[in-house]
């Protein structure tokens, strides 16, 4: 009976493979990559930049990716970290680079950003979010919404741990002087 | 915030973030027990996470990350990629490479243009509505995008290949609906395709005659004589006994109209290359009856407004 060649799916390789395969050039995992964990870049994005520059930013957070690959130490079987860290890197460049503009269009975009009929409280906090400034803002969402330890945004954002201490505190004292003041 | 009156407030917040020692920590517990403001600073901090946990995302649109993912992988995929690790090829290589990928594009472009009724649209564009039913719907195009705006009614819509950059979409009342196409890649060497390595979407292919080829995404099929393949990659194609295969090549040939086999594809793959089968082989009947068994087990397959019209032919 005649039948068609079998094709071995790629779909269960870890991310340390896939990443090591785009190392040396191949590239067929980077859609993987892609399917897995483009969602948490494109969310982390919105939430520390806003709507309007998230989907550029995955864009560039999965090209440098595939530039970077080499350098993915696999300390841990998923990439998801290291990619967020990319990303989170990104909007420090691009915060250095435009800081004035980038503040203008976080404002506008946090406006656009479509909100399922939020509570007032939900409304406050993300008033306040959108007032922290941007490197406070990924800090506090690496942190508090994305679970991650402060040694490891410090290495993902490639600053000093307490540096993150820093910046997470006074987020929070901010977040919190907003939310009970109203200022 | 009223002043902290506890000098050890500050480990609270240490506490949260993973700062103390065990034994600080256990002594924190302990004087959390009879302090009132470092209660409080504590129920703070944990009520500020859980707000900014409970923050509610604009929702991630499969569609558009989908879209997302066809920029990103082009982007990725751009002059400044590293190298493949198919070597680049020279000269009459590059002819044949060519020749190739042309021939295999031009076969995307008439599998999807094969035998059909064309109930409208002149020639040119990008997608065809082979059937509709009572339908209420307008077309425009705006740039890079076809829009079928529809607004009550059934619709079959076939979308030919389009170039990279240009969008078919069918604009319903509670959403879109968009055909995201096909990103593959195909590697020609000394005559032969050696190479198809589907990145987006699927590809059915001839090669070698009558031998049928499909993969899926993220699927790739090298051809086993012809190509080194290092140990990590993915995907040696290699024909299970009983392929009927000329010389070296792997390929397999068509299936016989028979029972699927789950080694050879998804079941959803199989399926539809039963129902395939048996309009090649005439048996209209039967093909009908495989196509409405194909809609039944896969409402949402990916082929359904193909195989929508040979279940329904009008």
């Amino acid at each position: 009976m005649a039948r068609l060649p079998s094709f071995i799916k790629p779909s269960g390789a870890s991310d340390a493979a896939l990443l090591e395969a785009v190392a040396r050039g191949d590239l067929a995992g980077l859609g993987q990559l892609y399917e897995r964990h483009a969602e948490s870049v494109l969310r982390f994005a919105r939430r520390a930049r806003g709507e309007s520059d998230a989907e550029d930013v995955v864009q560039a957070t999965f090209e440098r990716a595939v530039k970077t690959a080499e350098r993915y130490d696999g300390r841990s079987d998923s990439a998801r970290s290291w990619l967020l860290g990319i990303a989170a890197r990104i909007l420090q460049e691009r915060r250095r680079s435009a800081w004035r503009l980038s503040r203008l269009l976080a404002a506008v975009s946090w406006q656009r950003t479509p909100v399922c009929s939020p509570s007032h409280a939900e409304g406050d906090i993300r008033r306040g979010l959108e007032r922290l400034s941007d490197a406070k803002r990924v800090v506090v969402v690496l942190v508090e919404i994305e679970g991650f330890r402060g040694e490891d945004v410090a290495q993902m954002l490639d600053i000093p741990v307490g540096t993150v201490w820093t910046r997470l505190h006074h987020a929070r004292r901010e977040l919190r002087q907003f939310c009970e003041d109203g200022r | 915030m009223s002043d902290p009156k506890c000098q050890r407030l500050w480990e609270v917040e240490a506490e949260r973030d993973g700062r103390l020692d065990p034994q600080a920590s256990a002594s924190l517990a302990r004087h959390l027990a009879a302090c009132a403001d470092c209660r409080r600073e504590h129920d703070a901090l944990e009520a500020l996470g859980t707000r900014l946990r409970g923050l509610e995302d604009a929702p991630v649109g499969e569609l558009a990350l989908r879209r997302l993912k066809q920029s990103t992988l082009a982007r990725a995929f751009g002059p400044d990629a590293p190298e493949s690790a198919t070597r680049p090829v020279r000269g009459w290589r590059m002819a044949a490479l060519t020749a190739g990928a042309v021939a295999m594009i031009a076969f995307a472009f008439a599998w999807r243009h094969r035998s059909a009724e064309m109930t409208s649209r002149p020639g040119g564009e990008p997608f065809e509505i082979v059937a509709q039913s009572q339908a209420t719907f307008a077309t425009s195009h705006d740039g890079a995008v076809n829009r079928i705006v529809l607004t009550e009614g059934t619709l079959v819509v076939r979308v030919r290949s389009h170039p990279t950059g240009t969008r078919v979409v069918v604009a319903v009342p509670d959403g879109e609906i968009e055909d995201v196409g096909t990103v593959f890649r195909v590697v020609v060497s000394g005559g032969k395709t050696v190479e198809v390595e589907v990145m987006e979407g699927r590809v059915v292919a001839h090669l070698d005659g009558p031998t049928l080829l499909q993969l899926g995404e993220g699927q790739v099929w090298r051809r086993t004589t012809a190509v080194s393949v290092a140990p990590t990659t993915t995907a040696i194609a290699t024909a299970p006994s009983g392929t009927c295969a000329a010389g070296p090549s792997s390929l397999g040939t068509r299936p016989a109209a028979s029972a699927p086999d789950p080694a050879a594809g998804t079941d959803e793959d199989q399926s539809y290359l039963r129902v395939l089968d048996l309009v090649r082989q005439g048996k209209d009947d039967d093909a009908r009856a495989a196509a409405k068994d194909y809609l039944t087990r896969f409402p949402n397959g990916f082929r359904r407004a193909e195989v929508t019209r040979i279940a329904y032919p009008r």
